[in-house]
C-alpha cells in the first residue's frame, strides 16, 4: 500500500525506523480492542470540551469534530533542528519581503520577481504603501505547511502570513495524548508544545507599539461564533489571559483604540486579529463590515496600535510568489534556502507552458488565485475531458496558473476500526516573530489524509488530525 | 475657469447615536491644471481633523465624535483655479505603480463587460479609449444621484448608472482590454447635473500619461471638473465614508454652492 511513497515509520523495510521503535513496538503489542477504545474516548473527550470547527453552507455539522487519530507523529530532535532552522530563515525572509514591498521595493528593482505579480495580487494593500510596520515584522504569526518526501528533505507546501489556524488542536491533541497513551508518552523524550500561549504572547507584547513603555494591553479579534475557527480564538484569548472582543467591542476615537468593559473603556495596544484585511475598518476596506472597528487603520497608521498579523501581509502567502521564495530569500538574506520549494512551472513563461501542457496528465495545475483545492487539476486523477477544459483554460489566460508534481507525501501508521494502515500526512508549525525574535515549539499540526491513497488534508475534506512528538532523541 | 466652491455634507440621525467616525478625502490636491488657491476643511460639532496623504497620495482628513450626537455638517469650501488640458493629468502625486490600475475586483470584471470591451477596437489605445466612452454615453442612461454606487456587472446588466457607476464601468471595461485605468471622484464646477459628487475616468496612455474620461457626460474633462481624489475603484476614492455606532437612520444632505470668481487672466488672452 505505502509503495512508493516514503513511510515515516518503516521506510518501506520490514524494521520501523528506529525513531518509530517504541511506537511500533506498542503497536504490536496493543490489542485491537484497545486502540479502538482508546479512539473513541478520544473522540468523547474531544466533544467534551467542545473542540469543533464549523463548516460553511453544512447544515447538518455546523459544528463538527475533526478526527483525531492516536497513533502519534514522530520527528526526531536532528530532523527538527533542520526544520527549525529553515523556518527561522524563511519567516526572516518573508517579513524582509514585506517590509520592501510596501516600502523601496528594491526586490522588484531588482528584477527578482515581476511587479504585476506583487501589484494585481488583491491581497496588496495601497493603502500600506510608504508604511513601516511596527518593529517591521509583518507576519507575527505564520503557518508554514511542510511536507516530506523522503528522510532528508523537508518541502514547504504553502506559507500561510494572514491567519493561520490550527494552533488549537497541536495543543489539545498533545493533552489527549497524555491521557489516553500516558505509558507511551513516558516511554519517549518528547519535547513540550504547552509554552506555545507564553511565546504567543511574549511575541505580541514585543510587538507593541514604541510609545506603549509599561504592560501592552492585547486583545483577540474575532469575527464571532459563527467563525470556523471561533472555537480556537477563545481558546487562546483563555489560554493567553487577554480579552476575546468583536468588533463591536472595540471603539476608536482620535486614532486610539478603546475596549468597552463593564468599567469603562480601556486603551487597547496590540491586536491579534483572526478578521481579513477586508473587514477590519469599514472607513477604509468594505463598507459593509461590522466584524472590524471603523477608525483601525486610521490608529494603525498612526502608530497607536499594532495588529498582528499586519493589513497587506497576505501578499507574501500568494501561490504565485511562492514560486519566488528561494530567489527572495537569497535576495534578502544573501543565504542558500534550508527548506525546498516543490518544483513549479509557472505557466506565464513560454518554455514551461510548454512544458505543462504536454504533461498535463502528470502534474498538478493550481490557479493562481484560488485556495481550498478549487479550481485545481490533478493530473493523474483527471478524466480526458476535465484535461481538455484545463488545457483551453491554461492556453487562454496563462499568467494565472501555476503546475506541480504530483508530489508522494510521506506516509504515518494510521488507527481504524479495521486495524492500521499508512495514511498521507502534512504539518503546519506555528512561527511567531516579534520584536525580540522567532520563537518557534517544537512541534506544530499534523493534518492526515484518512481516506486511503488521498492526498488532500484538509479537514473540510475528510481530513483528520495527530500529535506531532519531536523528540530529544536523534531520528539517524 | 476660477471658482470658489463651497461643499456641505449635512447628516441628520434619526436617533442620537454613540459615536461616529468619519474619513473625508475633500481636500484637491493641485497638479498641471489644478491650482488650489485656498482650501478649507472643517466639521461641527467641532472635532480634531488629523490630515494625512492616503496609499494614493490623495489628501485625507480624519475625525471621531463621542455621542449623543444629532447630527455632523461636514464643510469644505476654498478657491481653485482650473485649466482646460484636455484631459491629461500632468504632474500629480503618483505613489502607486501601474499594475495596480489593471487588478479587477474580487468578483471579476463579469461576463457582459469583457464581452462589451471586446467589441471596442481602435487603431491604438487613445482611440479605443475615446471609442469606449462614447459606446458607454450612449448604452448607459445617466441618472444623477448622491447615493453609493452599486457593482459595475449590475449597473452595466440594467443599463443605468449615476456617474460614478459609469466611471467604474468604464475603469472595468479599459482593465479588460488591458489598460490601466482608475477611479476618480471630484465636483463639477458647472454645476449642470443633478448630483453634487462626480466621478469619472483616468485611463493611461503611454507618452500621454494619465488621461481622464468621462462616459457619464460623454467627453474628457475640460476645466468644470473639479478632481478631488483617485484610487482602484470608487471606495478607495470616496469623497467621504463615515461609520456610526447606534440605532438609527441616516439621511444626508449634499450642498455644492459653486461662484464664478473672475476669469483668470490667461484664458483671456486667446
Amino acid at each position: 500500500m505505502s509503495q512508493g511513497f516514503f513511510d515515516e515509520m518503516t521506510n518501506g523495510a520490514t524494521d520501523p525506523r528506529a525513531i518509530y521503535s517504541g511506537v511500533a513496538d506498542w503497536l504490536r503489542a496493543a490489542p485491537p480492542e484497545i486502540l479502538d477504545a482508546r479512539r473513541e474516548q478520544a473522540e468523547l473527550l474531544f466533544r467534551k470540551i467542545g473542540i469543533t470547527f464549523a463548516v460553511y453552507g453544512d447544515k447538518e455539522a455546523a459544528e463538527r469534530l475533526i478526527p483525531f487519530d492516536i497513533i502519534p507523529r514522530l520527528l526526531g530532535a536532528d530532523e527538527w533542528a533542520r526544520l527549525e532552522a529553515g523556518l527561522i530563515q524563511r519567516v526572516k525572509a518573508l517579513n524582509m519581503f514585506l517590509t520592501d514591498i510596501y516600502g523601496r521595493q528594491e526586490v522588484l528593482k531588482a528584477g527578482i520577481i515581476p511587479p504585476d505579480l506583487v501589484f494585481r495580487n488583491e491581497c496588496y494593500r495601497p493603502e500600506m504603501q510608504g508604511h513601516r510596520a511596527p518593529h517591521d515584522i509583518w507576519t507575527h504569526i505564520a503557518g508554514i505547511d511542510i511536507v516530506r518526501v523522503d528522510d532528508e528533505d523537508f518541502y514547504v507546501l504553502e506559507d500561510n502570513c494572514r491567519t493561520p489556524s490550527g494552533v488549537s488542536y497541536m495543543l489539545e491533541n498533545r493533552e489527549m495524548m497524555m491521557r489516553l497513551l500516558p505509558g507511551l508518552f513516558a516511554g519517549h523524550a518528547v519535547l513540550p508544545v504547552d509554552n506555545y500561549p507564553d511565546n504567543l504572547l511574549a511575541s505580541l507584547r514585543s510587538a507593541a507599539p514604541p510609545h506603549c513603555a509599561d504592560d501592552p494591553r492585547i486583545v483577540i479579534l474575532t469575527p464571532g461564533q459563527f467563525n470556523s475557527a471561533y472555537y480556537e480564538h477563545s481558546f487562546l484569548a483563555d489560554k493567553l489571559g487577554v480579552e476575546l472582543v468583536e468588533g463591536r467591542d472595540l471603539t476608536v476615537r482620535d486614532d486610539i483604540v478603546y475596549m468597552k468593559t463593564t468599567e469603562g473603556e480601556k486603551r487597547v495596544d496590540v491586536i491579534y486579529r483572526r478578521v481579513d484585511d477586508d473587514f477590519i475598518d469599514p472607513l477604509v476596506f468594505r463598507p459593509d463590515s461590522v466584524l472590524g472597528a471603523a477608525g483601525l487603520m486610521g490608529a494603525y497608521l498612526a502608530g497607536n496600535v499594532t495588529l498582528a498579523n499586519a493589513p497587506g501581509a497576505g501578499v507574501a502567502d500568494d501561490k504565485a510568489v511562492y514560486t519566488y521564495m528561494p530567489d527572495i530569500i537569497r535576495f534578502y538574506l544573501g543565504e542558500e534556502p534550508k527548506l525546498k520549494n516543490v518544483a513549479t512551472w509557472r505557466c506565464r513563461e513560454q518554455d514551461a507552458l510548454k512544458y505543462v501542457l504536454e504533461h498535463l496528465s502528470e502534474l498538478v495545475v493550481k490557479e493562481v488565485n484560488g485556495s481550498g483545492g478549487y479550481g485545481m487539476l490533478v493530473g493523474p486523477h483527471a478524466s480526458k475531458e476535465q484535461i481538455e477544459t484545463f488545457r483551453q483554460k491554461l492556453l487562454s489566460d496563462p499568467d494565472g496558473f501555476i503546475a506541480q508534481p504530483t508530489l508522494s507525501l510521506s506516509t504515518c501508521p494510521t488507527s481504524f476500526q479495521g486495524g492500521v494502515a499508512p495514511r498521507h500526512v502534512d504539518l503546519r508549525p506555528f512561527v511567531l516573530s516579534g520584536a525580540d525574535g522567532v520563537r518557534i515549539v517544537p512541534g506544530g499540526l499534523t493534518r492526515v489524509a484518512l481516506k486511503e491513497g488521498s492526498l488532500v488534508v484538509n479537514s473540510s475534506q475528510g481530513g483528520g488530525t495527530k500529535d506531532t512528538w519531536v523528540l530529544a532523541t536523534n531520528a539517524k | 475657469m476660477r471658482a470658489r466652491v463651497t461643499l456641505q455634507i449635512e447628516v441628520a440621525f434619526s436617533e442620537p447615536v454613540r459615536s461616529a467616525n468619519t474619513l473625508l478625502r475633500l481636500t484637491p490636491r493641485s497638479f498641471d491644471s489644478l491650482h488650489v488657491l485656498d482650501w478649507f476643511v472643517g466639521v461641527e460639532p467641532v472635532a480634531t481633523l488629523r490630515r494625512s496623504e492616503d496609499g494614493y497620495g490623495n489628501l485625507s482628513h480624519s475625525c471621531s465624535h463621542a455621542g449623543p450626537l444629532e447630527r455632523i455638517v461636514l464643510t469644505a469650501e476654498g478657491q481653485v483655479e482650473t485649466q482646460d488640458a484636455a484631459g491629461v493629468a500632468h504632474g500629480l502625486h503618483e505613489k502607486q505603480p501601474l499594475d495596480l490600475f489593471l487588478r479587477h475586483c474580487h468578483d471579476g470584471p463579469g461576463a457582459e463587460i469583457v464581452d462589451f470591451a471586446k467589441t471596442i477596437n481602435g487603431a491604438d489605445r487613445l482611440s479605443r479609449l475615446h471609442q469606449l466612452m462614447g459606446a458607454l454615453n450612449e448604452t448607459i442612461a445617466f441618472a444623477p444621484t448622491d447615493s453609493a454606487p452599486r457593482a459595475a456587472a449590475e449597473v452595466f446588466a440594467e443599463g443605468k448608472g449615476c456617474a460614478r457607476e459609469i466611471a467604474q464601468i468604464f475603469v472595468t471595461a479599459a482593465r479588460a482590454q488591458n489598460i490601466p485605468a482608475r477611479f476618480v471622484s471630484g465636483l463639477l464646477l458647472d454645476g449642470a447635473e443633478g448630483a453634487a459628487f462626480h466621478g469619472w475616468a483616468e485611463a493611461h496612455v503611454e507618452n500621454i500619461g494619465w488621461v481622464a474620461f468621462d462616459a457619464a457626460l460623454g467627453f474628457c474633462p475640460r476645466d468644470a471638473h473639479l478632481r478631488l481624489a483617485h484610487g482602484v475603484d470608487y471606495w478607495a476614492a470616496a469623497p467621504w465614508r463615515q461609520a456610526f455606532s447606534g440605532y438609527a437612520e441616516p439621511t444626508v444632505e449634499t450642498r455644492l454652492k459653486v461662484t464664478a470668481a473672475r476669469q483668470a487672466s490667461w484664458q483671456t488672452q486667446q
